[in-house]
């Protein structure tokens, strides 16, 4: 039962990442076509007070993982050693770059492209990462056993592209939710030029893992109500442009958010209930119910919904747009 | 290939977790005292503790960037270079870290957003509560790494069941006393390094004879706490060494350097011991000390390594030295802490140059002192991970590649020396343009005279003035 809520709750921290860390990472993305420096500054502003905490939750997922299935830890790490590496070298480069670039004068341009080239590689490693444990890594007796390379083929390369491209697009929902004037026709912009792209590639990874796997293949046979799931991702991306034409704020970033949880839901259906593809189930990974059980009472049912609650409270403090006058220092 | 895939993993552990400890063993600190510096002047309303708090909060800033960015690393580590470490302990070390993230992590990294860019947006409580909501943060993050490590010096309160050590008692895992001697040893290590680079930026101002207000509350706060601090930081130390000596008798025998067993024992002061031939060359000890530091008598017994089979000795040399240089460090900045304190009573600091060259200079000895105390212990350690059930070499990734290994190990260690040398810059330029953000009329007699009438400009002009 435990496995279970620790399953849901990782579920849930991954999530919260791949929306939260997703739209700063897309905010540093696309700040590398700003095309001019005050649009930048502005860019930059509207995720400076938020990106650490947001960043955080990639912990935050990362040790539920380790405490609450050691086995899954122990197999996937060793398995996406080079892309989580990049991905760690872009995380720090992109973190310093938006804590640094203020301070620089003369040197600026080079926190902008760090800022850049590491929230790319970042989104591009996370993506690459993603589509090599979904394609499954070699496993014998409990043990990763593949030569470290799984991860360079096409599918998980192609993913990668999907994450940099998903993560853009919630960078733009957050321009168009946070930005005035200029900033927010940046953002209306680029989710038009974006959404068409992220709906090709998403889908071709879709039919891609559809005709690789049989086992997936054959589960959406026995069940076609799960397409209601992608249809409806579809949905809401093709909702994204027409959201921002009406000139709705909220609306655009929260329904890219809601197509990356619902990717992630598609996901989920597809493989549960193995954890590690093909290989072991969530019962198999599990920790003893003694580390699950001390997790529960503690962090599980008491400090994930205070950590909630004041990320919201950290959210408000920061609430309104971010206008040409706004004074970061 | 398998030793060298193994011998690069520890050097990558190693340089990673080395430059990591320099930003929160600076942080912690600094996140506490930027908390009493706001409620001071909550308290007070004096301006003096608020232009101090400015001018920390911009190193915080920086500094604390590169902690987070830095600590992120560590917890992948175990995955990718140590998965059989993180198969087997997982079920205990998970548990911890997880609580590291849900307690500390998610709260510091929160807050630290109110803190640098809030302030104009909350109210003055809700300010200082953000700000002691980071010191909390940062000091729980202390506690479960803590935690967490003891555990592997002491592993206590689990069985093993198909090579899965199974918790069974997470009372004793949390609560025993190793956790609760290295705990506060770290914490007050944490505390002094911080104080030493307040002291000793102050010191400095005071030499350049500017902003002497500021800087003589940043030099009697800072020295002031010291001289409290390094005195039950050396009780703490000794309790440390009491654990060691009980549970891990070939380190402790390794840290003093004794080879032989003696009764009563001397204490080796210093000497350069020559692992080949079992022996030390110059040495100078000092008779009976030994048993008195190890066991509190006259006439103990005490334990040498060559009771030891070699393949269950640590390295010699690097506890052996880093201890010695930890201790000297301690005893600096307790000469430091108390000579300063003294003078700073007596007022007229910025005439005591004697005083200030040296305070000025020992900005390093707390960094210094974490270091080598954290070498001692993890080098000391070995050849075990977890002592006395898992070895360093059976903890490795099975398979890993020499390449790998070799591949993140140049990449970490480019991309940190590159931020550490832009962080150490910007920390340096901050120090350099000194307390006063704004624009300086003039020093007149160690006292900055702030502009604070700003003429009539255009518009226009008075626009871009204000962005800067």
């Amino acid at each position: 039962m435990l496995d279970w809520f620790w399953l849901v709750e990782l579920a849930f921290a991954l999530a919260a990442y791949i929306v939260l860390d997703g739209f700063d990472l897309g905010v540093g993305i696309l700040s590398g076509f700003a095309a001019s420096a005050a649009r930048r500054d502005q860019m930059v502003a509207s995720i400076s007070p938020v990106w650490d905490g947001n960043g955080t939750w990639l912990v935050i997922a990362g040790t539920i993982l380790f405490g609450a299935f050691p086995a899954i830890y122990s197999i996937a790490l060793p398995a996406l050693y080079a892309p989580l590496s990049a991905m760690l070298a872009g995380l720090i480069m992109r973190g310093v770059a938006i804590e640094f670039r203020h301070k620089a004068h003369g040197s600026r341009w080079v926190w902008n492209l760090l800022l850049f080239a590491g929230s790319l590689l970042a989104a591009f490693a996370q993506g690459v990462a993603l589509g090599a444990y979904a394609q499954g890594v070699p496993v014998e007796n409990m043990h990763y056993a593949g030569n470290g390379f799984e991860w360079a083929t096409a599918f998980p390369l192609w993913c990668g592209l999907g994450a940099v491209l998903s993560y853009g697009l919630l960078g733009a929902g957050w321009l168009v939710l946070k930005g005035e004037n200029d900033l927010r026709q940046f953002g209306c912009s680029a989710l038009n030029r974006l959404t068409p792209m992220t709906v090709l590639v998403l889908a071709a990874m879709f039919a891609a893992t559809l005709v690789d796997h049989r086992v997936i293949e054959a589960r959406w046979q026995l069940h076609p109500a799960l397409f209601v799931l992608p249809l409806l991702s579809l949905a809401t991306l093709i909702g994204l442009p027409l959201a921002a034409r009406r000139g709705e704020g909220r609306t655009p970033f929260v329904l890219a958010a809601l197509s990356c949880a619902l990717l992630l839901v598609t996901l989920a259906a597809s493989y549960l209930p193995y954890v590690v593809p093909f290989d072991l189930t969530i019962a198999q990974a599990a920790a003893p119910a003694s580390s699950q059980t001390f997790m529960f009472w503690g962090g599980g049912l008491f400090v994930l919904p205070i950590i909630v609650a004041y990320t919201y409270v950290a959210y408000a403090v920061f609430r309104g747009r971010v206008s040409s006058d706004h004074a970061y220092h | 290939m398998e030793a060298s895939a193994l011998l690069l993993s520890r050097i990558q552990f190693a340089a990673t977790v080395s430059f990591h400890i320099i930003f929160p063993s600076f942080t912690i600190g600094l996140a506490a005292w930027l908390s009493v510096l706001e409620a001071m002047r909550l308290a007070t309303g004096n301006p003096v503790y608020r232009r101090v708090f400015e001018f920390w909060l911009k190193i915080f800033g920086v500094a604390f960037g590169m902690g987070v960015v830095s600590g992120i690393v560590m917890a992948f580590q175990f995955g990718t270079n140590w998965s059989e470490l993180s198969r087997a302990s997982g079920p205990i070390q998970g548990p911890l870290l997880s609580y590291e993230s849900f307690t500390a992590f998610a709260l510091e990294a929160t807050f630290f957003g109110v803190m640098l860019f809030g302030r104009n947006r909350v109210k003055p409580w809700f300010y200082l509560m953000s700000c002691m909501l980071v010191a909390l943060g940062t000091t729980l993050s202390a506690f479960w790494i803590l935690v967490n490590n003891s555990w592997m010096q002491h592993p206590v309160g689990y069985v093993v069941q198909n090579g899965v050590y199974v918790p069974t008692d997470w009372a004793a895992i949390v609560f025993n006393s190793v956790v609760w001697v290295r705990f506060p040893h770290m914490l007050l290590a944490a505390y002094l390094t911080t104080a030493f680079c307040v002291a000793a930026v102050g010191a400095w101002y005071l030499l350049k004879d500017t902003s002497r207000v500021e800087a003589t509350v940043m030099f009697r706060m800072a020295l002031g706490l010291a001289a409290v601090l390094v005195p039950l930081q050396i009780l703490f130390g000794h309790l440390t060494g009491d654990y060691i000596h009980d549970d891990q008798p070939v380190k402790f025998a390794a840290v003093e350097g004794r080879w032989v067993d003696e009764q009563p024992a001397a204490e080796v002061i210093f000497a350069v011991p020559d692992v080949k031939a079992e022996r030390n060359r110059y040495e100078w000890k000092i008779p009976v000390l030994g048993s008195l530091v190890a066991s509190s008598t006259l006439d103990s017994r005490e334990v040498g390594l060559k009771d030891f089979p070699l393949a269950d000795r640590p390295p010699i040399l690097v506890p052996f030295f880093a201890f010695r240089i930890m201790v000297g460090c301690g005893m600096l900045m307790l000469a430091l802490a108390w000579i300063g304190t003294c003078m700073a009573r007596r007022g007229k600091l910025e005439e005591r140059r004697w005083l200030l060259w040296p305070v000025a200079l020992s900005f390093p000895l707390g960094f210094v002192a974490v270091l080598t105390g954290w070498f001692t212990a993890e080098v000391g350690r070995q050849p075990w991970t977890i002592w006395g059930v898992l070895r360093t070499a059976d903890a490795m990734t099975p398979g890993l590649s020499a390449h790998f290994a070799l591949a993140s190990l140049i990449m970490y260690v480019l991309v940190y020396s590159f931020i550490f040398c832009f962080g150490v810059y910007y920390i340096l330029r901050i120090i350099r343009s000194g307390v006063f953000s704004g624009k300086v009329l003039t020093v007149w007699n160690g006292h900055v005279i702030a502009q604070t009438y700003e003429p009539r400009l255009p518009a226009t002009s008075r626009a871009s003035s204000s962005n800067h």
